[in-house]
């Protein structure tokens, strides 16, 4: 950031004019501001913020327990497979033939494709 | 970790017979698919390799004779996983947008001398277009003012706010009015002569909205609806109740859960869809021990995704009549009471 004196008294190197613009623009005499607030905008911020917060723990709460309630189905159903059948039990439990999802799984996106689902898919 | 039946035989007292590990029983042709559940006479285990002993009984204690065989079945559950990201709530989407105001107070301004040479058309055009936006100035007087007021709902656009973009994005690729002029009259005169005449393309595609036909019109047959939700395929069978139900047959030979669900799948939808299924392992159970003759039925769900294609009832061999794409929520209204109940925790909420 220095500008470094060199050669003759007045003259100085000052560097690429590039470099000294982008320079510039991030030390920009507007550079950001601390946020003051006033006391009942500082209520306000902090009512939305522990709304905000005790949105996610539900949510999240929520989450955690449907994921559990599936958990306990899947061990319902080994064990009562377990105590019907060892045979289906042990293929079902055998991770044969089990792999990585297939690439065709979509990752979701803020707006649908173009041509929507494709419904006309034939197996060749 | 013993099961809950063994831990209530040990509160009780209980006991039925030794208890034995399945795979301590007496070997069991691989043929065999009646399984006996029976708790009384099974003093010699090697009189009828039908009957394995120690398995212990579904309810204690019995309020009616529980049946002595169980015939299985596989039932899939095949689900098309959410397209769109999740839709906002109301609270949600004010949160957001009053965290990005917070980060526009907290952003540098926009250094238009660093972007725009003075005195280019580029410049002339940033201007003309931010001038025409109605906008929130964080540096301006009222850079205060950064909240929604009650009832505005600018926010919530349409769009996603695209048509606020194209309006203030400075593009350089603006259409002249002479050309524009030039592209009419070429439209017009290919009309004329009966051409079909090629627009041509935008400079920025535009979104698709959101909401589909499909959605609008609340076509249950199509996977184009509710795009953002889990949708599960249910069938309606043709016996003398019509109800509907997730797919399902019991295993014939030799079959295991996985390849009875896939066989299931096949026979009542048809080949055209191109589907994974997540795991060997069974997702739920369902125990009817209801039934005539003594024989009961035991449901195992298996768990699939549709990936494309659609499904196709036309000559099925399970005898259905109808299907539907449904949430889960939708499900709950048309299945019933009792078979929600079984499996209202095997299907996700969203």
């Amino acid at each position: 950031m220095a500008v470094k004196a060199k050669g003759k008294k007045g003259k100085q190197d000052k560097g690429d004019l590039r470099v000294r613009l982008i320079r510039y623009s991030l030390y920009h005499p507007l550079t950001p501001r601390p946020l003051r607030f006033g006391t009942m905008r500082m209520l306000r911020h902090w009512t939305i913020h522990r709304a905000w917060q005790i949105h996610k723990r539900n949510s999240r709460k929520e989450r955690e327990l449907e994921l559990e309630r599936q958990y306990n189905k899947i061990r319902a159903a080994c064990e009562e497979l377990r105590r019907t059948d060892p045979r289906l039990f042990r293929i079902a439990i055998a991770k044969k033939g089990v792999g990585a999802p297939p690439i065709e799984l979509r990752i979701p996106t803020d707006t649908p494709p173009k041509n929507g689902w494709n419904h006309s898919w034939k197996r060749a | 970790m013993p099961s809950i039946e063994e831990r209530i035989l040990k509160i009780t007292n209980y006991s039925p017979g030794p208890l034995q590990l399945p795979s301590t029983n007496s070997v069991k042709p691989a043929c065999m698919r009646y399984i006996s559940t029976t708790t009384t006479s099974v003093a010699d285990p090697t009189a009828d390799p039908a009957i394995i002993p120690g398995i212990i009984p579904n309810h204690i204690p019995h309020t009616r004779p529980a049946p002595t065989v169980h015939r299985i079945a596989s039932s899939v559950i095949i689900s098309r996983s959410p397209m769109l990201t999740r839709d906002l709530g109301a609270f949600e989407a004010s949160y957001y947008f009053y965290q990005r105001r917070l980060n526009d107070r907290l952003q540098l301004p926009f250094t238009r001398w660093f972007y725009f040479k003075k005195g280019t058309l580029a410049d002339e055009e940033w201007k003309r277009k931010q001038a025409a936006a109605e906008k929130y100035n964080a540096y301006g007087p009222r850079q205060w003012a950064d909240e929604l007021l009650v009832g505005d709902n600018k926010h919530m656009s349409e769009d996603n706010g695209y048509q606020y973009l194209v309006d203030t994005t400075v593009t350089g690729e603006e259409e002249t009015l002479s050309t524009a002029i030039a592209r009419v009259e070429a439209a017009k005169e290919a009309e004329a002569k009966g051409e079909a005449f090629e627009h041509p393309t935008e400079i920025i595609s535009k979104p698709f909205p959101r909401v589909t036909k499909a959605g609008l019109e609340n076509d249950t047959k199509s996977l184009d609806r509710e795009m953002s939700r889990t949708l599960y395929l249910l069938v309606k069978t043709k016996n003398k109740r019509d109800h509907w139900r997730f797919p399902q047959s019991f295993l014939v030979e030799n079959e295991n859960l996985r390849e009875g669900a896939e066989r299931t799948l096949r026979d009542a939808a048809g080949v055209n869809m191109h589907t994974w299924f997540v795991g060997n392992v069974p997702i739920g159970h369902r125990v009817h021990d209801t039934n005539t003759e003594n024989v009961g039925r035991k449901v195992f769900f298996m768990k699939a995704r549709i990936l494309a294609g659609q499904a196709d009832l036309t000559d099925n061999s399970l005898g259905l009549s109808d299907f539907q794409w449904l949430t889960k929520q939708e499900i709950e209204k048309v299945v019933g009471k009792v078979y929600f109940g079984f499996v209202e925790h095997m299907l996700v909420a969203r």
